[in-house]
């Protein structure tokens, strides 16, 4: 037999080609978050209401906050189980080396993160639809505030990207922890030991945090923002990941 | 080239040694068989070959190079188990199509026809099979992955005795038509003698004999006889094993490098000589050294009293 030399890069492609059809269940679980969510959200996601005499006014908003709420979530829980042994040891059956194996998860994740992101800001229309359909009485369906196209796309991009930094959080989270069964229980209880602790010397890291990534208002700064922290946090995993073996 | 080389091997699981300055080769294109009792570092070794497992200290080459975290040794190596873990989404057939993307030497044909062979439905999944057609599934992508370094660990736990013997003889043909490196790890040396070119015996995480399967069968003999007679033999030959049975006689097994003088000695003092069977052998060599006896003496307790 001849021996093979490979290159990563075509390695790295088959690998997302085999996550993608082998974790077809991450797919089930969006689309059954979203679904979730669009149930939370017919209540409305804001409520306004004024009243004078001879008339009341109530304005219910139905935006798909609550929805990208739970995909930003779901985006941290597939990352998180996807370093998962069972997970790990897929890859591992066919031809791979950590390398490979953590680009390609971090790709595939890309992938289902934009998927994520799109459905989860297209289900506003779907709600709105819904809305409509199942509210009684004499409500008017405003359409309105929901900008032009570029407003639009820029929503889409920065949910992309929000998705994608909660999913390397998850990653990171997930590869300490396969460290070491231990720190399931220690991990948590050190970031959210040590949060109160600052909070109360005065200095709160979770607000810090969201003000950070949340309230920049330049276009530009925040995709530096998220795409660094995002990149912090996979560089940190895949040090992490390189300490791992596999099938012990 | 060598295929494989080892040398002062180390690995450590936490407290417990699992391999002791293991060293050997393995030439290119030959069919080993890798023996030791449970728990000896077998499967240890056969995943630091893989490149699954690092090693703690020594050398370690699969084709040249070291195999934790390569990429070219992952390409160019298999490593089948039972343990094998296969996507829980993907049916039978789309395991196998999945496996013909990756390994450059995959053989399709061979999978398809050995998957009707042994009866499997494409529409099937890998958790839905019994071990035993699990252990076949996984064989089968062992033998048409043709990787030039194909290794099985224990791969016929499970299978009935007729899917053994289908599977030793498709390795066997398949290995003829494609030379390569394989490494068996196996409890059923007496089914596969006819199988292996070369043996591997493991014990307690060091190597303690590695030799061709011909030499195996006659490496040992045994004797029986009088223990007295026996006794006064043994001290000038080396002992492999020994058993006192009743009526004052002894069983031993010495190392066959026996002279026609030495037959002539032992017909005199009444002393039978007899072949020791490879797989025997290979029990013997690997012995528990602190002198735990057999599990007869588990039970035989009351006589003691």
């Amino acid at each position: 037999m001849s021996l093979i030399e490979v290159q990563t890069s075509e390695i790295v492609k088959r690998q997302i080609g085999y996550k993608w059809r082998a974790y077809t269940g991450v797919f089930t679980s969006l689309v059954v978050i979203q679904l979730l969510g669009l149930l939370f959200s017919l209540n409305g996601t804001g409520q306004m209401g004024s009243g004078r005499t001879g008339y009341d006014v109530k304005i219910t908003y139905f935006t798909a906050d609550i929805i990208v709420g739970f995909t930003i979530f779901w985006g941290f829980l597939t990352a998180f189980l996807l370093t998962t042994k069972a997970y790990r040891e897929d890859d591992f059956a066919f031809v791979t080396n950590r390398k490979t194996s953590t680009l390609s998860t971090i790709a595939f994740l890309f992938m289902i993160c934009v998927i994520g992101a799109l459905t989860a800001l297209l289900s506003s229309f779907a709600l709105k639809l819904l809305a409509y359909v199942i509210l009684p009485g004499e409500e008017m369906l405003l359409i309105q505030g929901m900008g032009d196209v570029g407003t639009w796309l820029q929503g889409i991009f920065a949910t992309i990207l929000i998705v994608f930094m909660f999913s390397s959080l998850g990653y990171l989270a997930g590869m300490i922890i396969q460290l070491n069964k231990m720190l399931v229980i220690v991990l948590p209880v050190v970031v959210v030991g040590l949060m109160i602790l600052l909070s109360r010397g005065g200095f709160q890291v979770e607000e810090y945090f969201f003000q950070f990534i949340f309230e920049e208002n330049q276009a530009w700064l925040f995709t530096l923002k998220t795409i660094a922290v995002t990149t912090i946090f996979y560089a940190l995993a895949v040090l992490v990941s390189n300490r791992l073996e596999v099938k012990r | 080239m060598k295929a494989i080389k080892c040398k002062d091997v180390n690995k450590q699981f936490y407290r417990k040694r699992a391999l002791n300055d293991l060293s050997f080769s393995v030439d290119e294109n030959k069919i080993v068989g890798v023996i030791g009792r449970n728990g000896a570092g077998k499967t240890t070794l056969l995943k630091i070959l893989a490149g699954l497992l690092k090693e703690k200290s020594g050398v370690i080459e699969v084709f040249g190079r070291r195999p934790f975290n390569n990429l070219f040794v992952s390409a160019n190596t298999i490593y089948i188990d039972d343990a094998m873990n296969f996507p829980t989404a993907l049916t039978l057939k789309e395991i196998l199509e999945e496996a013909r993307r990756f390994y450059h030497h995959w053989d399709h044909e061979l999978a398809l026809r050995l998957f009707h062979f042994f009866e499997f439905e494409p529409k099937q999944r890998h958790n839905e099979l019994s071990k035993g057609k699990e252990s076949t599934f996984n064989m089968i992508v062992g033998l048409a992955s043709r990787s030039p370094l194909t290794i099985f660990d224990e791969p016929t736990t499970g299978m009935d005795a007729a899917v053994r013997k289908d599977f030793y003889r498709a390795l066997l043909k398949d290995y003829l038509a494609h030379p390569r490196t394989i490494l068996l790890s196996t409890h059923h040396l007496e089914e596969m003698e006819d199988l292996l070119e070369e043996v591997l015996v493991i014990h307690e995480g060091a190597l303690s004999l590695h030799i061709s399967m011909d030499e195996l069968k006659e490496y040992g003999v045994g004797l029986t006889g009088k223990k007295d007679a026996v006794d006064s033999f043994l001290k000038e030959k080396e002992m492999l094993w020994k058993k006192e049975q009743t009526f004052d006689t002894c069983y031993a097994v010495i190392k066959n490098d026996l002279t026609g003088d030495d037959y002539q000695r032992l017909k005199e003092s009444g002393v039978q000589v007899s072949p020791v069977k490879a797989n025997d052998l290979c029990i013997y060599l690997t012995e528990s050294q602190n002198g735990k006896g057999s599990v007869d003496d588990v039970f035989d307790r009351s006589a003691d009293v």
